[in-house]
């Protein structure tokens, strides 16, 4: 259950100073903000703490450590019979906390927001204009990629990228742009019909 | 006076952000699997920059004010962030910082000039060389001095240059990225008009 809901700008802020944290601390410092991520996502975004949970997110966050300690630097240590690197392993303990920084930090950043919230976000902030292209931006996405993709298979059905590579990727920027901005036009009466203004 | 910004004007932002986005979660996807971006930026960067300057700048050429590149951006970014298979920081960082550079090449030399499209391309471009520091700084704690080296030497296979020669191995990997980004940005001038003849001719 959530305790806490972060405002946009704050998110932003958080996000601003964990990446600056990230590139100024080193070693074991970096335990420092991933603690404060790591409470911060119990109190704002707790299902971000699922990922923790994940059987096959471990092995992905620990392979920079095992890598590090057994193929980086000399492997003058000693463990459990196995000989390791510790400066390896010390680089690759590094890698694997700033990996688990920069998820949790996104996970608390992004977590609960969508593309269409974000919508809502910039309209309740003024930028109405902003909010709409956003919303044309979503729901054109689709119709887009069916677009490029069938100018892809027709160039390719005449032979154009075999033929003339350059002049048919040239072809299909040109073709793809204007069918996107005929569908700019629809938009823009559907728009005006219903009254809409961006100011 | 400023210029006021039309719904017609709008549309065409959340357009072309939502070409440059269909762009990086298809053919972007594609490359990372094909190029793993730890081990290779220079090749998905490169195309994937080129491609979204081109389209950028496009939409620069249909929506003639200030901002418009950056906010094509911010659309990008925001449908990057919310696609399929989770957050990618680095080409979030790349899509944004582009559209600045872009933005800000377009605020030095006048905008609608060759001149303009030409640094805005060739700024957005550079990027990709800098990127790479920047996210090994921040994901993996490496340091400037350290990814410089690497990226001399793997530079120095490429080119068939000796790898003591760092800073101009180093440059000429500038340059290139240069050289692609102001192709780029001239191509982009070259499409935006030729798509606007294109749509006048058929009255739309």
């Amino acid at each position: 259950m959530k305790v806490l809901e972060l405002p946009l700008w704050s998110r932003l802020l958080l996000a601003a100073a964990a990446l600056a944290a990230l590139t100024a601390l080193r070693g074991w410092r970096l335990l420092i903000p991933l603690t404060v991520l790591l409470v911060l996502a119990a109190v704002v975004q707790p299902a971000a703490l699922r990922l923790l949970g994940r059987p096959r997110f471990w092995p992905l966050l620990l392979s920079p450590l095992l890598i590090g300690a057994f193929l980086l630097g000399d492997r003058g240590s000693m463990l459990w019979g196995l000989r390791y690197s510790s400066r390896g392993m010390e680089l690759g303990a590094g890698m694997s906390l700033r990996a688990l920084c920069l998820l949790v930090l996104f996970q608390v950043v992004l977590g609960g927001l969508s593309a269409t919230r974000m919508i809502g976000v910039f309209r309740s902030r003024g930028l109405k204009g902003l909010g709409f292209a956003l919303g044309v931006a979503q729901s054109m996405l689709s119709t887009l990629m069916e677009t490029s993709l069938t100018v892809v298979h027709t160039l390719r059905l005449r032979g154009g990228f075999r033929r003339r590579p350059l002049f048919s990727c040239k072809l299909f920027v040109v073709t793809v742009i204007s069918s996107t901005l005929r569908h700019a036009e629809d938009i823009v009466h559907a728009a005006s019909a219903r009254g809409f203004d961006t100011d | 006076m400023k210029a006021k910004w039309s719904v017609r004007d709008w549309v065409y932002i959340g357009l072309f952000g939502a070409l440059w986005g269909a762009a990086e979660m298809t053919l972007g996807s594609v490359l990372h699997i094909m190029f793993p971006p730890v081990a290779n930026t220079f090749v998905v960067g490169v195309i994937m920059a080129s491609l979204g300057c081109v389209i950028a700048l496009c939409g620069r050429v249909f929506v003639p004010h200030r901002g418009s590149v950056l906010l094509i951006g911010v659309i990008t970014t925001i449908l990057k962030a919310f696609s399929l298979g989770g957050i990618k920081i680095g080409p979030m960082v790349a899509i944004m910082a582009e559209s600045l550079l872009m933005e800000a090449g377009l605020l030095i030399l006048p905008a609608a000039s060759a001149a303009g499209f030409a640094l805005a391309g060739m700024l957005a471009l550079s990027w990709n060389f800098f990127h790479r520091f920047i996210m090994m700084w921040l994901l993996f704690g490496t340091d400037f001095m350290e990814v410089g080296i690497k990226m001399a030497k793997s530079g120095s296979r490429v080119l068939g240059m000796n790898e003591e020669l760092l800073l101009p191995i180093l440059g000429v990997l500038l340059l290139i990225r240069m050289a692609a980004g102001l192709a780029a940005g001239l191509l982009a001038r070259i499409l935006g008009r030729g798509v606007a003849g294109r749509l006048v001719r058929e009255g739309s």
